[in-house]
C-alpha cells in the first residue's frame, strides 16, 4: 500500500506475465510511453489507449498573479499540459474490491436511508436558505442601479396624467361646443320667429298705427322685438361663455403639458381669438391638431431622454485612443495617392505623422478610463482585454471591486479599473 | 489518436508484431491497474505517476424529483504528468 512501483518492476510483472525476455519487456514498454510523449508532444491533440483511458493535451491560459513577498504583479505563462482520463472499465476495475467491501456496508445503509431521509428533508431548508441568501442583495443592488432610471420612467407616468387632463378638458370642450351649437340653433330659431312675428304684425301694426296712433303698438313692438333680442344677447353671452371657458381649458393645458414644448406655445399665443361663428370650427380643430402634436413632441422628447441617459454608459466607453492612429493611417493613404498633385504639402503631412506614430503609445495610459460600466454580454474577461489588452488582468479587476458572483456580474454595474 | 494509430506506432517503435504488441500491452495495463488497485502509485520516468485518488461520497439533489441521493464514494485513477514532459510539450 501507498508505494511507488517504478517502471522497473513494471516490466518485471510483464515477463512474469506474458513470458517474455527481460530486454523485450523493457523495450516494449519504453516503447509504449515514449509513443505517448511523442505523439502529444508533435501536436496530436489526444492519444487513446484502450484498456487504460485517454491522454490528453490541454492549454493552460497565462494569468497574472501577485508576487506574495513583494506585492508586485507578475504573470504566470500559460502552458500546455496532459489531462488524463481513465475509461469507465478501469475506474470499474478499481472499485470492483471496493464494492465487496461496499456490499455489506451497503446493507447497512439500506436501513439507513429510511433514517437518512428525515434529516434530508430538513436539509432542504438551509440549502434553499443558502441559495436564497445571494438572491435579495443582488435585486436590491438592481433596484439601486436602476433607481435613477425608475424616475425618468415616472415621467411617462407624469404624460399620462397630463393626456388625462386633456381628455377630461377635451370632454368639457366639446360639451361646450354642443352648448354653443344648441344657443346657434335657437338663435336662428329665435330670428325666425322674430322675422315671422315681424311679417305678420306688419299688417296689423300698420292697421294699428293707422287706427290707434303709436302708443300701444310701440308697446307691443318692443314687447315682440325684445324678446328676441334678449335671446340672442343669452346666446352671446353663452358664445362668450363657452369661448371663455375653452380658453381657460387652453390656458390650463398649455401651463401643464406646454410648459416644456416652448415653440408650440408660441404658436398657441398665435392662434387668432376671433368669436366668429365660422372660425369656431377651425379653431378648434387646430387647437386639437396642436394639441395632439405638442403631446406626441412631448412623448418623443421624453423618451428620448430615457435613451439618451441609457446611452450615457456607452459614450463613456469608448475612450480608447485606437481610432485616431487608424483615422491617421486613412489619411496617410489619401495624402499617397494625390501625392502627384501636391508634393510639398504631402511632405508637410507625412512630416507630422511620422511624429505622431509614437504618440498613441503615450497617450494610451491617461486615456484609460477609471471605471467600466457592464453592458449586456459583457464579461470582466472581455473587460480585461478591452483596456488591457490581455486576459491576464481579470483577477487585478476582481481584487480591485467588490463582486458578488465575479462570473456574473449584473448589467449596469460600474466596474472600476485598476 | 485512435487506439488503433497508437498501436500501429508501438509496433513500429517496438519492431514488434501487431499482435504481440496488442498482447503486451494488455498485460501491461494489467500490471499498471493491478499496482493502483493495491493502493500503489505507478510511477514512470519521463511519463509522469498513475495514482489511486479516492473520491468522497456526495450527497446530490435531484430537482427534478426533489430527492437527495448519495454517491457512494469511489476510487479513480489519476495521472500525473512528469516535469520531463511537461518540458517536452511546451518546448517548440
Amino acid at each position: 500500500m501507498n508505494e511507488k512501483i517504478s517502471f522497473q518492476s513494471i516490466s518485471d510483472a510483464l515477463v512474469r506475465k506474458t513470458g517474455v525476455s527481460k530486454k523485450a519487456a523493457d523495450t516494449f514498454s519504453k516503447a509504449f510511453f515514449d509513443t505517448i510523449v511523442e505523439s502529444l508532444s508533435r501536436g496530436e491533440d489526444s492519444v487513446k489507449v484502450k484498456g487504460l483511458g485517454t491522454f490528453k493535451l490541454v492549454t493552460v491560459e497565462s494569468r497574472e498573479s501577485v508576487n506574495v513577498s513583494n506585492g508586485e504583479r507578475i504573470v504566470i505563462p500559460g502552458y500546455k499540459k496532459v489531462s488524463f482520463t481513465p475509461e469507465d472499465a478501469v475506474v470499474e476495475f478499481l472499485n470492483k474490491g471496493k464494492e465487496m467491501e461496499k456490499a455489506e456496508e451497503s446493507i447497512a445503509e439500506e436501513i439507513l436511508p429510511a433514517q437518512e431521509e428525515a434529516p434530508v428533508v430538513e436539509e432542504k431548508d438551509p440549502v434553499n436558505e443558502l441559495i436564497q441568501v445571494p438572491e435579495p442583495t443582488h435585486v436590491e443592488e438592481k433596484q439601486d442601479e436602476f433607481a435613477g432610471i425608475d424616475l425618468l420612467i415616472s415621467t411617462p407616468e407624469s404624460v399620462e396624467e397630463v393626456r388625462m387632463q386633456y381628455e377630461d378638458a377635451k370632454e368639457k370642450m366639446e360639451t361646450a361646443v354642443e352648448e354653443a351649437r344648441k344657443a346657434n340653433a335657437e338663435k336662428v330659431r329665435l330670428e325666425k320667429l322674430l322675422e315671422r312675428l315681424e311679417k305678420n304684425m306688419q299688417p296689423e301694426l300698420e292697421a294699428m298705427g293707422t287706427v290707434a296712433g303709436n302708443g300701444t303698438t310701440h308697446l307691443e313692438e318692443v314687447k315682440n322685438e325684445e324678446e328676441p333680442k334678449v335671446a340672442p344677447l343669452a346666446v352671446q353671452d353663452k358664445k362668450e361663455e363657452t369661448e371663455t371657458v375653452e380658453q381657460d381649458i387652453a390656458e390650463s393645458k398649455r401651463q401643464e403639458a406646454f410648459n416644456r414644448v416652448v415653440n408650440s406655445e408660441g404658436k398657441a399665443e398665435e392662434k387668432p381669438r376671433k368669436g366668429g361663428k365660422g372660425f369656431m370650427r377651425f379653431w378648434l380643430v387646430t387647437f386639437i391638431v396642436l394639441l395632439l402634436a405638442a403631446i406626441v413632441f412631448f412623448l418623443y422628447k421624453t423618451f428620448r431622454n430615457i435613451e439618451a441617459v441609457e446611452k450615457v454608459p456607452a459614450i463613456e466607453q469608448p475612450a480608447k485612443p485606437k481610432p485616431a492612429p487608424k483615422a491617421k493611417k486613412e489619411t496617410k493613404n489619401t495624402a499617397d495617392g494625390t501625392k502627384s498633385a501636391s508634393g510639398v504639402k504631402n511632405d508637410s503631412v507625412k512630416a507630422d505623422e511620422k511624429q505622431h506614430p509614437q504618440q498613441p503609445a503615450v497617450e494610451e495610459k491617461p486615456a484609460r478610463p477609471t471605471t467600466h460600466v457592464m453592458r449586456r454580454g459583457e464579461s470582466l474577461t472581455r473587460i480585461s482585454q478591452l483596456y488591457y489588452g490581455t486576459k491576464d488582468s481579470v483577477r487585478a479587476i476582481i481584487r480591485v471591486n467588490t463582486f458578488n458572483d465575479p462570473n456574473n456580474v449584473p448589467v449596469g454595474a460600474v466596474v472600476k479599473l485598476p | 489518436m485512435t487506439n488503433k494509430e497508437f498501436m500501429e506506432k508501438v509496433s513500429q517503435k517496438a519492431h514488434l508484431e501487431m499482435e504481440e504488441v496488442k498482447n503486451l500491452s494488455s498485460a501491461l495495463m494489467e500490471a499498471v491497474l493491478e499496482g493502483i488497485a493495491d493502493g500503489n502509485s505507478v510511477a514512470i520516468q519521463g511519463f509522469g505517476v498513475f495514482e489511486p485518488r479516492e473520491k468522497a461520497s456526495r450527497k446530490i439533489y435531484n430537482p427534478t424529483t426533489k430527492t437527495y441521493m448519495v454517491v457512494p464514494s469511489k476510487t479513480t485513477l489519476s495521472y500525473k504528468m512528469s516535469a520531463v514532459l511537461k518540458e517536452r510539450i511546451n518546448m517548440e
